[in-house]
């Protein structure tokens, strides 16, 4: 089942590759900034949360600017994911529908438009570091095609997820929208997990329990320099592989109905 | 060689109201009423091998598009089994699956690359489907802004510039300027002139008459009956005029 997944993904290399090139001319035709828009957007995100922060709690904004878009870019990657994933399977009712494409392709679309989108948002990331921290940039940096890697694994799972349950029920993405609103405020994305451990032992359990808490913290474990530690790293690795498994069974289950549900 | 092989094969469609959250949280479950099952194929069996052409008649609602698909490997059949042997290309809804913010080419590639070529066979395919649209500049701009007809030709080109051991045909719509037609009908000919097997559904009998050596006349998700083009198409038709609204009612007498 799992080697079926993977021939039916590597069989589809070339028009995997041709929809996402075709994605991101798409993303920026006929507007002027282009591409630069995606690096703009989590730039000009941060600069308004920080300077909020700044004026009212009187934060460092040499610190915090670093350390909030370390947070907000891999949360776009995630939402991104989830969101447009949904209509994965919807959108491709024309190829589904006469084509004898593979499915799971369809996820892994959704999953490298959120990537590329990401590694725009990195690029910002380092602008601002070099401007405002370039001490943050440390070996550490290292770990982040690591981090990279977890993260196709788990975009992927998330919008194959996403993609059949709303081809079965049309109501799962307002209810995944706010969801995800939800999960935006409680995971340290923009105030830091110190903030909440300094309330008490049991507020931090907002943040112990939280998935997404764990998939951040890849991240920023390695574009802010901080101590790796090793369970965090565990604990995401093995959330994206349980979301894959969950993904590549779901795929199996539904690749015969989902034509009919379209 | 090619060969198609369908044995025992049933497709059954089940509709579900549509399911919603809410009927989940409340517990509701769609009563058996409401799950109607449709079932489409019905023991279909059927044994085609090269120099096969095959017609496929029967009115609306037969289940003739739906063998196409399931011979194509569109819909998976809810029991029997389906093998093939040779590359199958259907034509059938030729207007659907396309980008429409990408330009015509970028679409040729697409296409060519879900049809099973590599990227550099697409690319050697690009010049001569670009050619027999006779779309020219217009390949350039965004499918959206095409008209139906250039969307046909564009189509049209692309589906049938592949030479496929299989060819699975329903009722292609004419497409197009008069020319074109006429550029389109030369095509279909050469086509199904050096297929190995040909599976044709329509509702014209003359183009059965001109394509086909075996027909198959379907109802309700059967096969009714088999055999010679000639004979078939005859039975059909007086069955039509006996008892249009129901004509396997005229068989069976």
């Amino acid at each position: 089942m799992i080697v079926q997944y993977f021939k039916n993904l590597w069989l589809s290399r070339y028009i995997i590759l041709s929809l996402a090139v075709q994605d991101i001319r798409n993303r920026y035709r006929r507007s002027i900034f282009g591409v630069l828009w995606s690096v703009l957007m989590p730039l000009g995100l941060a600069l308004i949360i920080a300077s909020v922060y700044t004026i009212i709690w009187k934060t460092d904004i040499k610190t915090f600017l670093p350390f909030l878009l370390s947070g907000l870019t891999p949360w776009s990657f995630i939402s991104g994911c989830s969101t447009t994933g949904a209509m994965a399977y919807l959108s491709a009712e024309g190829y589904i529908k006469q084509l004898p494409v593979k499915i799971e392709l369809f996820p892994v679309r959704v999953m490298l438009g959120s990537l590329i989108e990401f590694l725009f948002g990195l690029i910002a990331f380092f602008l601002i570091v070099l401007i405002f921290n370039p001490a943050l940039i440390t070996l550490n940096l290292l770990l982040l095609p690591a981090a990279i890697l977890i993260y196709m694994i788990a975009g992927t799972a998330m919008a194959t997820v996403a993609a059949t349950m709303q081809t079965y029920i049309r109501d799962y993405a307002p209810l995944q929208t706010l969801l995800l609103q939800a999960f935006f405020y409680v995971t340290p994305i923009i105030f830091t997990p110190e903030i909440i451990a300094q309330r008490g032992a049991n507020f931090e359990l907002i943040y112990k329990f939280n998935p997404f808490y764990y998939f951040l913290q890849i991240v920023r474990d390695s574009l802010l320099g901080n101590r790796p530690d090793p369970v965090t790293w565990l604990v995401a690795a093995a959330l994206s592989i349980g979301l894959l498994c969950l993904a590549i069974l779901l795929v199996q289950k539904t690749r015969k109905q989902i034509v009919f549900k379209l | 060689m090619s060969s198609i092989l369908i044995e025992n094969v049933n497709l059954e469609f089940v509709f579900r109201p549509a399911g919603s959250i809410k009927d989940a949280l409340v517990g509701k479950r769609a009563h058996d009423a409401e799950i109607k099952t449709v079932h489409a194929l019905k023991d279909i069996h059927l044994s085609l091998n090269t120099g096969d052409r095959l017609g496929v008649i029967g009115h609306n609602g037969a289940g003739k598009s739906t063998l196409l698909k399931t011979i194509a490997g569109i819909y998976a059949p809810t029991n029997g089994t389906v093998q093939l042997t040779g590359v199958p290309t259907c034509l059938f809804e030729l207007a659907t699956g396309f980008e429409m913010e990408a330009s015509g080419y970028q679409n040729i590639k697409l296409r060519s690359l879900m049809l099973g070529l590599t990227p550099k066979e697409a690319e050697a395919k690009t010049a001569e489907i670009a050619e027999f649209s006779g779309l020219g500049e217009h390949l350039k701009r965004p499918l959206k802004y095409y008209s139906s007809g250039m969307f046909l030709r564009l189509a049209f080109s692309i589906s049938t510039a592949i030479s496929p051991e299989i060819l699975l045909l329903d009722e292609v719509v004419a497409a197009g300027d008069a020319g074109f037609i006429e550029k389109a009908n030369q095509r279909m000919r050469e086509m199904v002139d050096q297929v190995d097997i040909l599976v044709f559904v329509s509702h014209s009998m003359e183009q059965i008459k001109a394509f086909c050596n075996r027909c198959i006349w379907m109802s309700g998700g059967r096969i009714i009956l088999q055999g010679d083009v000639d004979q078939v198409i005859s039975a059909y038709q007086t069955a039509m005029r006996l008892n249009p609204g129901n004509p396997e009612l005229a068989l069976e007498r």
